[in-house]
């Protein structure tokens, strides 16, 4: 058994090290010198918004390099990407490329057990009533390991402005992330943060700046991969400007697992509000910011419309009171309910008086445009800061 | 007080009961007009670029009706009846169209959950002023029209049959699908619509798939299409949908992918040349009479598509338009 699945992030990285770990074999959907440039693949329909049209590719070559077990999560809705596992399942298998799927769906779709069932068809081990208390110790693990690596890269690109040498900033991410797409052991891979923290340490600070903060939000891949996104972060850091998102992997993993205990355990009223506020920001962010989002969230959008954008737009929103200077938002074209959101942060800009800028991404290369008015929309920034 | 509502998105699919409801109401009210060269201007101004033409035109209809009424009533559908859902820009429509001070009814509203959907007419109209009994015997009256009616269309004595897969609001409005059904009986093409299938019908195709869809037009549009292919009553597909409507964008490709009938994709957008669009369907048409007199493969190679087929969009299948 060959496992792959769409890759998201540093997600098949730290899947990468999980699998190899566990001694299953793992082909990652695309191989990382393949990671910026490649075509998409021909058969995608041309109006499925981007993030499908990638997962598309990276399946399709991750079959031409030997996988045959994927591995999709899936939603309730309303977003497209509750249905992406059977539109993917159809192309694919016209071009061939007849995978074994594995389906994550949603508890309160398919059961817990049936989760469970199919879950266990990538551990056979499990089968024979073996290692499910290993396996939960390595999934624990290879969970604090995202976290570490996502926290790693947030603290550096929210203080990237004050970094004497901010392309030293990028070279040090990415040789974290490459030294950590080599290993094939989770404790090792905890040695090699420990070991680039140090070295982040190490890098000259100059306090004295003032340079621009930006709120960077929108749709949850977008945000997350490089591909989607044309390293937007290593062109704000590039430009010396402090950013931060809110919508990251380990976000989405403690929301998903929040809300989905909500719906399938009994939990009594008390305990089920403080399930939900566990989905909310980071341990690291301020108590202003967390109440100036719920405030302002509420004000502008108060109900779920699907994707993230509820999240989304509460956290442009307490843009002002969290010291940001911008916002800039970002999803791919045709991204239902970020359009949506895209509505609404023009609102916010003209009431809460915050400049916003949307950057809208799709399958075409040229990364010309989007540099130039990232440029421009810092460069009025720091003008209106003095 | 005058109350507007406006003639766009869900309520098409949902016209008997927001007509009645609203009609039975103790207040004015103002249903606008239908949709013309004006109002499909005013959205365009009124309305994000990014949006798909349905949206812009119902931000129009909004926009002429808060020229003349007091408030705009701006219903956030959530669920259908069965408590399937619906587009995301549906969810979140009262901040797509403007997020004005006037409008009303802006909570969401759950067909699904006929309580739920009492309260969350209720309480607006209470801010009205409109008495508990009064939004009672209106919300009866509605749910009686709701029950009673057929909507849809189901013209068979045509010389070809074709399913006409899409929303409500793209088939009815004339002026956003430049008046497609008269063109279809200009061509001798009878147009059928999924309301004329029942939903228990629709439901066997949904087996066919990995997982049960959460869309309500996803699982109407799907167990239509192959209901009425496998019976034999259509002799075509045609799928009408917006330039970037999430949904149809998964539907369509469904459809061609799980059909032997020849399809046609119309895309509709702001623009209004339509010889284009005129030219697709005659086009169709003869694909249509090559298919009935056994001439052309529109048949036979179903998926018709080679594996290996690296081909452009525009040539993939030999019975794609």
């Amino acid at each position: 058994m060959k496992v792959t699945f769409p890759d998201i992030g540093c997600a098949g990285i730290i899947a990468g090290t999980f699998f190899r770990d566990l001694g299953i074999d793992y082909i990652p959907a695309l191989p990382p010198d393949n990671a910026e440039e490649g075509e998409i693949c021909p058969d995608a329909p041309e109006d499925m918004c981007l993030p499908f049209k990638l997962f598309l590719t990276g399946l399709d070559d991750a079959w031409r390099r030997g996988a045959d077990t994927a591995v999709m999560i899936s939603s309730g809705g309303p977003c497209r990407l509750g249905e992406f596992c059977e539109l993917l399942k159809a192309i694919l298998d016209r071009r061939g490329c007849r995978y074994r799927w594995i389906i994550l769906d949603m508890p309160s779709e398919v059961g817990i057990k049936e989760l469970l069932r199919r879950i266990s068809v990538l551990f056979p081990e499990l089968k024979k009533g073996r290692g499910a208390l290993h396996l939960i110790r390595k999934l624990h693990d290879a969970h604090h390991l995202l976290k570490e690596a996502e926290a790693f890269e947030a603290d550096l690109r929210r203080n990237a402005g004050y970094y004497e040498d901010p392309k030293a900033v990028n070279r040090l991410i990415s040789a974290c992330f490459e030294e950590l797409s080599q290993t094939g052991c989770l404790n090792r891979a905890f040695d090699i943060m420990g070991r680039y923290r140090w070295k982040s340490m190490q890098l000259n600070r100059d306090f004295s700046r003032s340079p621009v903060k930006i709120a960077l939000t929108g749709e949850i891949f977008t945000l997350n991969d490089m591909r989607a996104n044309r390293r937007i972060g290593d062109r704000l850091t590039e430009l010396g400007v402090c950013f931060e998102k809110d919508i990251t992997l380990s976000w989405w993993i403690r929301h998903t697992a929040a809300v989905s205990l909500k719906k399938i355990l009994p939990l009594p009223p008390r305990r089920r509000k403080a399930a939900g506020s566990a989905a909310s920001g980071s341990g690291k962010e301020s108590l202003r910011g967390r109440i100036g989002e719920r405030i302002a969230g509420k004000r502008y959008l108060s109900c779920e419309i699907g994707g993230y954008t509820k999240e989304s737009v509460a956290f442009a929103a307490s843009g002002k009171i969290r010291g940001m200077d911008g916002i800039i938002q970002i999803f791919p074209a045709g991204c239902m309910p970020e359009i949506v959101g895209h509505a609404i942060l023009n609102r916010v800009s003209e009431k809460e008086g915050i400049p916003v800028m949307t950057l809208i991404y799709d399958e075409l290369s040229g990364e010309a445009g989007y540099l130039t008015r990232i440029e421009a929309f810092t460069d009025m920034l720091a003008r209106k800061r003095g | 007080m005058k109350i507007g509502l406006p003639r766009g998105l869900l309520y098409y699919s949902y016209e008997p009961f927001l007509k009645t409801f609203f009609e039975e109401l103790p207040v004015d009210v103002e249903i606008s007009e239908p949709t013309d060269q004006r109002i499909l201007d005013k959205g365009t101004a009124s309305c994000i670029g990014e949006a798909c033409l349905p949206v812009k035109v119902f931000s129009g209809h909004v926009e002429s009706l808060r020229e003349t009424c007091d408030k705009v009533a701006v219903l956030r559908i959530m669920n259908s009846e069965y408590g399937e859902s619906f587009c995301p820009k549906l969810n979140g429509l009262p901040e797509l169209a403007g997020d004005g001070e006037d409008f009303i009814f802006t909570e969401p509203v759950d067909f699904g959950d006929r309580s739920a959907l009492f309260r969350s007419l209720y309480r607006p109209c209470r801010s009205l002023g409109i008495r508990k009994k009064d939004v009672k015997r209106a919300f009866q009256a509605a749910i009686g029209a709701w029950r009673k009616s057929a909507e849809g269309i189901c013209v068979t004595e045509r010389k070809y049959r074709v399913f006409l897969a899409g929303h409500s609001y793209n088939i009815r409005d004339s002026f956003v699908n430049m008046d497609l059904i008269r063109k279809l009986e200009k061509l001798d093409i009878g147009p059928v619509t999924e309301q004329a299938v029942d939903r228990i019908y629709k439901e066997k195709y949904l087996k066919e798939l990995i997982k049960k869809p959460f869309w309500a037009n996803f699982i109407s549009l799907y167990g239509a299409a192959r209901y009425l292919e496998d019976q034999g009553i259509i002799d075509g597909i045609i799928c009408l949908s917006s330039v970037s409507c999430g949904t149809d964008s998964v539907v369509s490709e469904m459809i061609r992918e799980n059909t032997k009938l020849p399809v046609l994709v119309l895309k509709l957008d702001e623009m209004t040349g339509e010889a284009g669009f005129d030219t697709r369907l005659e086009a169709f048409c003869e694909v249509l009479s090559a298919g009935k007199c056994g001439r052309g493969n529109g048949r036979e190679n179903n998926r018709g598509r080679n594996p290996e087929s690296t081909g452009e969009y525009a040539g993939r299948s030999d019975k794609d338009i």
